[in-house]
C-alpha cells in the first residue's frame, strides 16, 4: 500500500475533528479529503483510486447508517464508522451491512490506521476484481458469433469431433475457431478457458454425458 | 233554664240536626236512652235494634266500635260511670257499610239536686279528617326526621350566638356523643364542643372562622379535622348559613359538614403518583443527557487523541517538522479547553440545586451577561439593543444559571448574525410582563433563521460547524426546571426569536 495510491475520505461535521483526523492523515503522508456531510461527499468528484470512507454517525444531513444503506448499490469505498456515543446495535447494524470497522471517540491511532488499512486492501481486491472482469468482457466482446457458438461447447468438454458435429461444421473448422478464441480469451489452457468462462457467467449448454451417447 | 216559648223536645231536635255534634244521651247504668238518628244512620241501625245489641255484651258496643279500641273505650266508659268523671274518647266506629272512621265520644253526667247521677249526655263528633291530617303530618315528621339522621352528611343547629342545640343522628354517631354530652364546665357548649371535636391545628382557625361569621352573618365554609369517636381525625368539608325571620334577624344557624377524608386520601395519592412521574420524567432526561454529555465530552477528546498522534508524527520524521507540529499542538490546546468547557457546563448544570436560587430582578443578570460580552459582541461587529420593563418584579431563580441561559442564547444569535457579510448585525433583547404570572425574555436577531425551530433543543441537533448540539437542550433544562418555557420561532421577517418566561412566585410562596 504506497501512499498516493489510495484515497481517505472523511465526513464528520466537527470541523475539530475533521482538522485532527486531516493532521493525522497528513503526518502519514496519506492523500484525503475531508467533508462536513454527507451530501458534500457525494458532489464530491472522487478520483478513480481506491479508499476509505470514515464516516460519521451523527451527521447534520442524515444518520451515517442510513447513509450506509442508500450508497450501498452504488461504487462507494468501504467504510469505517466514527461515533461519540457506540451503541452495541448500530454497530452490529454497521458491521452487517459491510462496514469495515465501527470506531467510538475516542479511538487509538492504530485502531484508525487499521481500519483505513483494511478497508484499502478490501476497496483494492474488489477493484481489481472488477478489471479482471471487465478485461474478460473486453475479451468476450471480441470474439465472432461464430466462436461466440463454438465456446460454450468447448468448455462443455465435448470433443472437437462432436462439438464440430454439433455445428455441422468440419473439425478442422472447429479446430481453427478454437485456437483463435483460446487467443482472444487469452487463455493458457482449455481449464483456464473454463474457468474464465465460469467468471463470465457464460451457461454450459452441453454435459459431455449427453453428448457421449 | 228558661222556657223560650219552644217545646224542648223540638229544640233539641232543631239543636241535633243544625251542629256537627251527634247526641246521645244514657241512664246512670250506662244504657243509652237517646241516640242521634244521623248515628243510627251512620251505623245502619235503628234504635230498637241498637237496643237489643246492647244486652250482648256490656254497654253494646262490641258492634260498632273498632275491635282495637273496644276495650280501651269501655274500661273509660265503665270508670266514668263509675267515678261520675266526665268521659272522654277518641276511638273507630263502624260504618253501615263497614267502613271506620274516627270519632271523638265526650259525655257529662247530669246530677239532681243531691248530686246524684241521674243521666249522662254528651256528643259524637267525626274526626276522620283531623285524624287523617295528623298522620299525614306525623309521617312527614317522620320521613324528615329520618332524612336528617339518615342523609350521610353531618347536621347540626347553633343558635344565634354559637350555641349548638342539635347533631344529627350521623354527627351523633361519629362523634360519639349527642349535643348536651358536649357539655363541659367552665366553658360554653361551642367552646366544649371545639376542644372536644377539632383537630388542635384547625381550632384557632374554626374558632375565629365561626365566630367572624356568627358576627357579620357571612356563611361558613372551611375544611378542617373532625375527631371520631375512637380518637381518629376525619377531614371534614364544612359549611353553615343562617336562617333568618321576615326581619332578617338570625334566628338560627344551620351547619352540615361532609367526610371528605377518601378525596384528601386520593388526592395525596395522586399528588405523590404526580411526583414520582416527575422524578422519572427528569430521570429519563437525565440519562439522555449523560448520553449527550459522553458525547460533548468524547467529540473533543477524539479530536485530541488525533492531535497527539499527528504532533508525534511530525515530531518524529527525519527531519522533525516542528512547525507542524506546533499546529497540532494548538489544536491540542484548543480541543482540551473546549472538553473542560463542556465539563464546567455539566458541572453548572448539576451541582447548582434550589438553594442556589434567590429574589433576583432579571434586568441585572441582563446587564452582567451583557457585560461579560461585550467584547465578543464588539470583536464580531456586533450591537445589541436592549428593552427593559423596569416594573417586572422579581423573580426566584439561579442567577449563575440564568446566565449561562442567557449566554447560550446570545451566542446562538451571534452565530446566526456570523453569515451576515453586509447589513446591519444586531441582536434585540427585551422583557416583558406575560400576563399575570409570568415574566418573558426575548432574544432575536436578524439572521438567516433556522429551519426546524423546535428540533434546536434536541441533544446532538446543531446547525453549526462546530457547535457542540447541546447548549439549548442545556438551556431548556434549567428553564423547565425554573417552572419556565423556552421556545424558538422564526421571526417574520428574518432571524429567530428565541423566548423563555418565568413564573412570578406568590409573595411567600417561596
Amino acid at each position: 500500500m504506497s501512499p498516493d495510491n489510495f484515497i481517505v475520505f472523511i465526513v464528520d461535521d466537527d470541523a475539530r475533528m475533521r482538522e485532527s483526523l486531516s493532521d493525522l492523515l497528513e503526518s502519514l503522508g496519506w492523500r484525503f479529503v475531508a467533508l462536513g456531510s454527507a451530501s458534500e461527499y457525494m458532489s464530491y468528484t472522487r478520483p478513480n483510486l481506491p479508499g476509505c470512507l470514515i464516516l460519521d454517525v451523527e451527521l447534520p444531513d442524515i444518520n451515517g447508517l442510513d447513509f450506509q444503506k442508500q450508497i450501498s448499490h452504488g461504487d462507494h469505498p468501504p467504510i469505517v464508522f466514527l461515533t461519540g456515543h457506540g451503541d452495541i446495535p448500530s454497530s452490529v447494524r454497521a458491521i452487517k451491512d459491510g462496514a469495515v470497522d465501527f470506531l467510538t471517540k475516542p479511538f487509538t491511532e492504530r485502531d484508525l490506521v487499521d481500519a483505513i488499512r483494511s478497508a484499502v486492501e478490501q476497496d483494492q481486491a474488489v477493484r481489481l476484481e472488477r478489471a479482471e472482469l471487465e478485461t474478460l468482457r473486453e475479451h468476450l466482446a471480441s470474439l465472432t458469433p461464430r466462436e461466440r457458438e463454438v465456446l460454450p461447447l468447448v468448455i462443455s468438454g465435448l470433443l472437437n469431433k462432436q462439438a464440430a458435429a454439433e455445428l455441422g461444421i468440419s473439425e478442422v473448422t472447429l479446430q481453427i475457431h478454437r485456437s483463435k478464441i483460446m487467443q482472444k480469451m487469452e487463455a493458457a489452457s482449455l481449464a483456464d478457458l473454463v474457468r474464465i468462462a465460469e467468471k463470465l457467467q457464460i451457461p454450459i449448454t452441453h454435459s459431455r454425458r449427453a453428448g457421449s451417447t | 233554664m228558661t222556657n223560650l216559648g219552644f217545646p224542648l223536645e223540638r229544640e233539641a231536635r232543631l239543636l241535633e240536626e243544625s251542629t256537627p255534634g251527634q247526641g246521645w244521651s244514657a241512664d246512670p247504668t250506662g244504657q243509652f236512652v237517646y241516640i242521634s238518628p244521623k248515628t243510627l244512620n251512620y251505623i245502619g241501625q235503628d234504635a230498637e235494634n241498637l237496643a237489643r245489641l246492647e244486652g250482648t255484651d256490656d254497654c253494646g258496643w262490641r258492634q260498632v266500635v273498632h275491635p282495637d279500641d273496644y276495650h280501651r273505650v269501655v274500661a273509660r266508659w265503665l270508670h266514668s260511670l263509675k267515678t261520675g268523671k266526665p268521659y272522654e274518647s277518641e276511638h273507630r266506629i263502624r260504618r253501615f257499610d263497614g267502613a271506620y272512621r274516627w270519632f271523638r265520644n265526650a259525655g257529662m253526667p247530669s246530677r239532681d239536686d243531691q248530686g246524684r247521677i241521674v243521666g249522662w249526655y254528651g256528643v259524637l263528633i267525626d274526626i276522620e279528617e283531623q285524624k287523617q291530617a295528623e298522620a299525614a303530618s306525623r309521617e312527614r315528621e317522620w320521613e324528615l326526621s329520618q332524612l336528617v339522621d339518615m342523609v350521610p352528611i353531618h347536621l347540626w343547629r347553633l343558635t344565634p350566638d354559637g350555641e349548638p342545640i342539635f347533631f344529627n343522628k350521623r354527627m351523633i354517631d361519629f362523634l360519639g356523643l349527642d349535643v348536651a354530652q358536649t357539655d363541659k364546665p367552665g366553658m360554653s357548649r361551642l367552646e366544649a364542643v371545639i376542644e372536644t371535636a377539632i383537630h388542635p391545628h384547625d381550632a384557632a382557625e374554626f374558632s375565629g372562622a365561626l365566630n367572624r361569621c356568627l358576627v357579620t352573618g357571612e356563611g361558613f365554609d372551611m375544611r378542617y379535622r373532625l375527631r371520631r369517636a375512637d380518637g381518629v381525625y376525619r377531614w371534614m368539608s364544612s359549611r353553615a348559613e343562617p336562617m333568618r325571620n321576615r326581619d332578617g334577624e338570625i334566628v338560627q344557624w344551620y351547619g352540615l359538614c361532609l367526610d371528605i377524608e377518601d378525596e384528601i386520601r386520593t388526592q395525596g395519592a395522586l399528588r405523590r403518583t404526580v411526583d414520582k412521574l416527575a422524578r422519572a420524567t427528569q430521570a429519563a432526561k437525565l440519562s439522555e443527557l449523560s448520553a449527550s454529555i459522553a458525547h460533548e465530552v468524547n467529540q473533543p477528546l477524539a479530536a485530541i487523541v488525533a492531535a497527539c498522534n499527528a504532533c508525534r508524527r511530525w515530531l518524529s520524521a527525519d527531519p522533525p517538522n516542528l512547525e507542524r507540529a506546533k499546529i497540532s499542538l494548538e489544536r491540542i490546546i484548543r480541543d482540551a479547553n473546549s472538553a473542560s468547557e463542556v465539563v464546567s457546563r455539566i458541572r453548572v448544570l448539576f451541582s447548582q440545586t434550589d438553594k442556589a436560587r434567590s429574589e433576583v430582578d432579571i434586568t441585572d443578570v441582563i446587564a452582567e451577561v451583557r457585560r461579560l460580552m461585550a467584547d465578543e459582541l464588539a470583536i464580531k461587529n456586533i450591537h445589541m439593543e436592549t428593552e427593559f420593563d423596569r416594573s417586572l418584579p422579581q423573580v426566584l431563580i439561579d442567577p449563575i444559571q440564568m446566565q449561562q441561559v442567557l449566554i447560550n442564547l446570545i451566542r446562538n444569535a451571534i452565530d446566526a448574525l456570523e453569515t451576515i457579510v453586509d447589513g446591519t448585525r444586531l441582536i434585540r433583547l427585551r422583557t416583558i410582563r406575560d400576563g399575570d404570572n409570568t415574566i418573558r425574555v426575548e432574544v432575536r436577531d436578524v439572521g438567516p433563521g433556522i429551519k426546524e425551530p423546535e428540533r434546536i433543543f434536541e441533544p446532538f441537533f446543531t446547525t453549526k460547524e462546530n457547535g457542540m448540539g447541546m447548549g439549548l437542550a442545556i438551556c431548556r433544562s434549567i428553564i423547565e426546571s425554573h417552572n419556565g418555557r423556552l421556545w424558538a420561532i422564526n421571526n417574520q421577517l428574518s432571524g429567530t426569536i428565541l423566548t423563555f418566561t418565568l413564573p412570578i412566585q406568590a409573595r411567600g410562596a417561596a
